[in-house]
């Protein structure tokens, strides 16, 4: 596939060759007109004096032509031509040109079958055999008087006269005037030669002008598609920097850049994840092959292996519990979970939910003080509020001190309804707020006891998301904890 | 020989603790960072088998200050980590071996067994006291290539003092490197151990290989 330079050249000196063809063409054929109307105009002038010697006088029409005056139609090398005709036909006068040769003096004008009173030009072919343009007009011939005496004092004057018929209306001459054009025909080819030498050097001018501009211009381009070429799975941790860009590119820039961290945080997620999962999964397992082989080779230590085997259950519900949260995260993932709303009466959920923990909570002697709206009710999944409700109690009763209280509350405004689960907190930081809701994430690093796997935020999170609720946490005044799930109001 | 197991999954500490007893080594046990440190203070261990995530103090945390404090014991960290960093991190830190979460028992033994000849300078696993062979790879005690049945106190006593040939122990001595820290073991415990060690491994018409010095203790010569 061609380049972004490559293929702008093409169109550039491509559209730039074409309009300068045009140009040419254009500006040619301007120049060319110009050329043959002054060509045209000069002739005619010519015609217009040879018509300025034509008169009519005492009924005849006379046409008087001095050669030395107008030494073109003489028999030069590159004589001009005229024709004088009368009405009948007849030919009053011709130029002395046509006398040069037997082949001139058989040939003649053409007259054209068309009387032209405006002057009628046309190329034709000259009786010398040369290219050449007529110009034909058809004129009736003035009356002046006083050109008698005048023509009696100028013995040297060539005249021509042919009578004029008594009572008939004046008469209209014909005069075909000719010259050669062939000097004419040259000078538009060399017009035409220039202009295609100069439109030829005016494309190669461009064209270096264009590379030039396209390689200045596409510098930021060229830069960022290096930069962005360099990319790979484990340069995500770096970003594109085009210095100066300009705002096209800058927008790319910018937006590559954020794809390239939401993509680096996404990475280092997706390797957390599975860096959890394995070390989740890892310390059971080891726990499961020690249990084994110990067990398996002192097997007359009867006590022993009986507390392996309980260890072993345990190992297995610990690792049930990972694999079940998992899943259900997955479902709600890959949008596989179906959400069926109906009322839920928020305290009813949250009785149910720590009906289930008392025996947890009875053993660290932790008080439960319900105080949410009996009215209070949500439009959403009972299943799924259920879930939430009940980790997020989970996680109070697991990570509460010994002695402390619970406290459910609820609030109602106008645009939202929720309800809150305050417990103290010892270890909890601020910055771990950001970081809670993660997968796997547990404040105890070592990830001591397998009770707690540290996916129930997680599927708190996902579940809240699917159904619509909003989740914040805080962290209170006097090591307090609260996490609130609120629910908007419609209208 | 006496180690210290750190780790902070009961069941884990547990079925270690139980198997390595068995061997014959005295076990130390600690379920956090801070009593893992603080014991490796305290006793002279030939082995800490270290897990870095551990509450309270990291294993590492406990490696650098055992370190700088000039603790000598040798260090095997035992990690669900298994990444190429975590393990160079560890070793530069001064832990000795790194063994992997999940692990064979018999590989721990191993590498255990490795770092105890290590501590004693011994590349070879088979010692020969005249006629008396002691594999310490299988723990197993032959004269004459005829196996003799210890108990793994006694194999655990003879390897002692047959690593430390020419050095006396005292009962005391013995008693703390053969015996948990926590045990409430007396003397007179080493006395019966010395008494039926010797009943096993000598020979009639041979000089003795466990000798008494009167008022000193005992050595292997």
């Amino acid at each position: 596939m061609r380049s972004l330079r490559t293929r702008l050249f093409v169109y550039l000196i491509g559209g730039a060759t074409l309009v300068l063809a045009i140009g040419g063409v254009v500006l040619t054929t301007i120049v060319s007109d110009a050329l043959q109307r002054e060509f045209d105009r000069a002739l005619e002038a010519k015609a217009r004096g040879l018509i300025a010697l034509t008169e009519r006088e005492a009924g005849q029409i006379e046409f008087e032509f001095d050669p030395e005056h107008m030494p073109e139609f003489g028999d030069g090398d590159e004589p001009e031509y005229f024709e004088l005709w009368l009405p009948d036909g007849s030919r009053l006068q011709r130029s002395p040109s046509f006398d040069r040769s037997d082949q001139t003096r058989a040939a003649s004008l053409v007259k054209g079958p068309r009387p032209a009173t405006a002057a009628a030009f046309q190329d034709v072919r000259l009786p010398d055999g040369r290219h050449g343009r007529q110009v034909r007009i058809d004129f009736v011939p003035t009356l002046d008087p006083e050109d008698e005496q005048a023509e009696a004092q100028d013995s040297d004057r060539t005249s021509s006269r042919a009578p004029v018929p008594a009572g008939s209306s004046p008469p209209t001459v014909t005069l075909l005037v000719a010259r050669e054009r062939e000097r004419l025909d040259a000078g538009i080819r060399r017009l035409e030669l220039t202009f295609l030498g100069l439109g030829a050097v005016l494309v190669l001018a461009l064209a270096g002008l264009m590379q030039l501009a396209l390689r200045v211009g596409l510098r930021s381009l060229e830069r960022l598609t290096g930069e962005v070429r360099a990319l790979d799975v484990t340069s995500l941790d770096t970003r594109v920097t085009v210095e100066a860009p300009p705002e096209e590119i800058r927008v790319v820039v910018e937006q590559v850049n954020a794809l390239l961290a939401r993509l680096e945080a996404g990475f280092k997620r997706e390797r957390r994840l599975s860096s959890d999962i394995a070390h989740e999964l890892k310390t059971p397992i080891a726990e499961l092959r020690n249990l084994s082989e110990v067990g398996a080779r002192w097997p007359d230590d009867q006590a022993s292996v009986r507390q392996f085997f309980e260890d072993a259950g345990t190992i297995a519900q610990q690792m049930e519990r990972v694999v079940v949260h998992l899943l259900a995260l997955a479902r709600v993932d890959e949008g596989r979970e179906q959400v069926w709303r109906t009322p839920v009466w928020v305290a009813e959920v949250v009785d149910a939910a720590w009906k289930a923990l008392t025996r947890d909570a009875a053993a660290k002697r932790l008080e439960f003080r319900q105080e949410i709206s009996r009215d209070l009710r949500f439009e959403t999944d009972a299943e799924k509020f259920s879930l939430v409700v009940s980790n997020l109690l989970a996680n109070a009763v697991a990570y509460s001190p010994v002695g402390s209280t619970v406290v459910c509350a609820s609030e109602e405004t106008s645009a939202r309804a929720s309800v809150s689960f305050t417990n103290r907190a010892e270890n909890l930081e601020p910055q771990d707020l950001g970081v809670m809701f993660d997968r796997f994430w547990r404040k105890d690093e070592a990830r001591t006891g397998g009770r707690n796997v540290g996916l129930g935020l997680s599927l708190v999170r996902a579940l809240a998301d699917l159904l619509g609720l909003e989740v914040e946490a805080q962290l209170l005044p006097d090591r307090r904890f609260r996490i609130t799930v609120s629910q908007p109001l419609a209208g | 020989m006496k180690i210290l197991l750190v780790e902070d999954s009961q069941r884990l500490l547990r079925s270690l603790g139980q198997g390595l007893k068995k061997i014959g080594y005295a076990v130390d046990l600690a379920a956090d960072g801070e009593e893992g440190l603080a014991l490796a203070e305290t006793y002279d261990y030939h082995v800490i088998v270290l897990d870095l995530m551990l509450p309270g103090l990291p294993g590492l945390e406990v490696l650098r200050r055992l370190r700088a404090r000039g603790g000598g014991a040798h260090v095997l960290i035992l990690s669900a980590r298994d990444r190429v960093e975590d393990r160079v991190k560890g070793l530069q830190l001064g832990a000795d071996d790194y063994l992997v979460k999940p692990f064979a028992f018999e590989e721990l033994c191993a590498r255990i067994q490795a770092l105890v000849r290590r501590r004693h300078q011994a590349k070879n696993p088979v010692i020969r006291l005249g006629a008396l062979e002691i594999d310490a790879a299988r723990r197993r005690v032959s004269r004459d290539g005829e196996a003799l049945h210890l108990t793994p106190s006694e194999y655990a006593l003879l390897e002692l003092l047959a690593y430390q040939r020419g050095r006396v122990f005292s009962k005391e001595q013995l008693v703390e490197h053969l015996h948990r820290s926590d045990s409430d073991v007396s003397s007179n415990v080493i006395e019966v151990l010395v008494s039926g060690l010797r009943k096993k491994i000598h020979a009639h018409g041979e000089p003795p290989i466990l000798r008494t010095r009167r008022g000193f203790g005992y050595l292997v010569e």
